[in-house]
């Protein structure tokens, strides 16, 4: 018998805390959404961990054995990978010059390094729609802002606490803001609403003058 | 017949309510839905509606006036009001609970947005703000007759069930037999989000920053302040914070309809379930 792959905590009579060994939460949360969709309400990742909501205390005790006596990684079957979200981006942040000065690089490094890698939603929050994506390179790893700003504009993409974003909403925010983008990252008439979806591919690229002659 | 009531004041914390939205946490979308469900489900119930028809739920100070004949039941007084035509009707803070509903014979009709009405503080999210002037569709009459004319309300019990939190090892040894020894208080600063409570000292032992992790409804969050916040319907969906307790989801309410500065005393939930490990890992079972 291998060592048990996941973790598993309770969370009071309905709810479990899973912290996968292997894998991410997001892909530990998609697979746990398509095994006991019947049994549950929630299933919701974050940094580390996937809480998982049930809608009846047995149901949950029996999942919670179940789980913990997996000994490989799971990953989902039925849902279908999403096509890469590639995301326009103008590097006219106000953070930017600030954030090159704090990093010692030029905005011109910034720029690529943030079009050159691919990035991952880790998992959502904060607000419906925003997700917290993976894949910064290491020197744009920041702490958030020491005071937030009252309000930042919707479509702002911005970098804090070792994860980058890009705001669906307008909303008070402690983020440094590097760019901004146009696409729509919530749209009620959409299903699902959100654009940013745990476990979906990410890509910044430089909104380019020819696709602004065009506007 | 187009059946409708138009808001005159707004009161305090006033939104519409049903059930609330499942299945969207993920996305970052708070559950919301009423604090108080069997209360919102009594003032439904005396009215002949679903249980689960969407209410206006308010600490107090909401004024509507009936543009059409409507019955409506609220929990301030627990009774079943008819109003004619132009007739205006508040409905009343109360000493022992901090939300009220106010059912209407019918329902309140809104369009759902991913599956609720539910007005979402945090976000926003929603079908229709109550604001001075808002006029609210009621549902047609419903089958079921008028159970009773008035019922009465009894005051929330102030004993709240409460289990280990994930993270409650960040604490001394002693932290759960404190949570469960010593009076906790409510505080004025209460809304939809959260509830600030006063209590017991914890002694921290690890002040590790913590990732965001994913926050289940009456998780008792610990800010450095030492301040604990109950997480109520409209809670984010992901927090930094360490969760050193957690409500039972049955006395979720208790918390949110405690006045400011009532006591609260904690108890532990599910004695059973407790000795089999819940403050630590589950082992799987043996076959």
């Amino acid at each position: 018998m291998g060592h048990a792959s996941i973790e598993v905590r309770r969370l009071g009579p309905l709810g479990l805390l899973l912290r996968p060994q292997s894998g991410s939460p997001a892909a530990l949360g998609a697979w746990i959404r398509e095994i006991y969709a019947d049994q549950i309400d929630e299933a919701v990742p974050g940094a580390t961990t996937v809480m998982v909501l049930w809608r009846s205390a047995a149901d949950c005790d029996n999942a919670a054995h179940e789980i913990a006596a997996l000994t490989g990684p799971v990953a989902p079957l039925l849902t279908t990978e999403l096509e890469p979200l590639v995301c326009p981006v103008r590097f006219d942040g106000p953070d930017l010059d600030e954030v090159a000065q704090r990093t010692s690089r030029s905005v011109a490094e910034i720029v690529e390094s943030m079009t050159s890698g691919s990035f991952e939603v880790a998992f959502c929050g904060f607000a419906p729609g925003f997700g917290y994506l993976t894949g910064l390179p290491e020197f744009l790893h920041l702490p958030r802002r020491s005071s937030p700003r009252p309000r930042v504009e919707a479509g702002s993409v911005a970098v804090a606490a070792g994860y980058a974003a890009v705001y669906p909403f307008a909303s008070p925010g402690g983020w440094h803001l590097l760019g901004h983008c146009d696409v729509p990252l919530w749209d009620l008439n959409r299903t699902p609403p959100a654009m940013m979806i745990p476990g979906r591919q990410v890509r910044f690229v430089e909104f380019s003058h020819q696709s602004r002659s065009h506007k | 017949m187009r059946r409708t009531i138009t808001i005159l004041e707004t009161g305090w914390l006033t939104s519409l309510q049903d059930r609330g939205r499942r299945g969207y946490g993920h996305l970052g979308v708070p559950a919301s839905g009423v604090i108080d469900q069997g209360l919102a489900s009594m003032m439904n119930r005396i009215l002949g509606n679903r249980e689960d028809s969407a209410v206006i739920e308010t600490v107090g100070g909401l004024v509507v006036q009936a543009d059409t004949a409507l019955l409506v039941a609220s929990s301030d007084s627990g009774a079943v009001v008819s109003l004619n035509p132009g007739d205006r009707y508040r409905v009343e803070q109360t000493r022992d609970r901090n939300f009220q509903y106010l059912a209407i014979r019918g329902g309140v009709q809104a369009p759902l947005i991913l599956g609720s009405v539910s007005q979402d503080q945090l976000s926003g999210l929603g079908p229709q703000l109550l604001e001075v002037g808002a006029t609210l569709q009621i549902g047609a009459e419903p089958s079921n007759g008028i159970l009773v004319d008035v019922v009465a309300i009894g005051v929330p019990k102030r004993t709240v069930r409460i289990w280990p939190g994930p993270h409650l090892e960040m604490w001394a040894r002693d932290s759960w037999e404190k949570m469960l020894g010593n009076p906790w208080t409510t505080t004025a600063l209460l809304d939809r989000i959260g509830a600030r409570l006063d209590g017991p000292e914890l002694t921290r032992i690890t002040t590790v920053e913590m990732p965001s992790e994913p926050l289940i409804d009456g998780a008792i969050q610990m800010p450095p302040d030492g301040q604990p916040i109950v997480m109520l319907r409209d809670h984010p969906t992901t927090g930094g914070y360490p969760v050193v307790a957690i409500v039972d989801p049955e006395d979720l309410h208790l918390v949110a309809q405690a006045p400011a500065g009532e006591p609260l005393r904690m108890i532990a939930g599910g004695q059973e379930r407790t000795r089999q490990g819940s403050t630590g890992t589950v082992p799987p079972r043996r076959r």
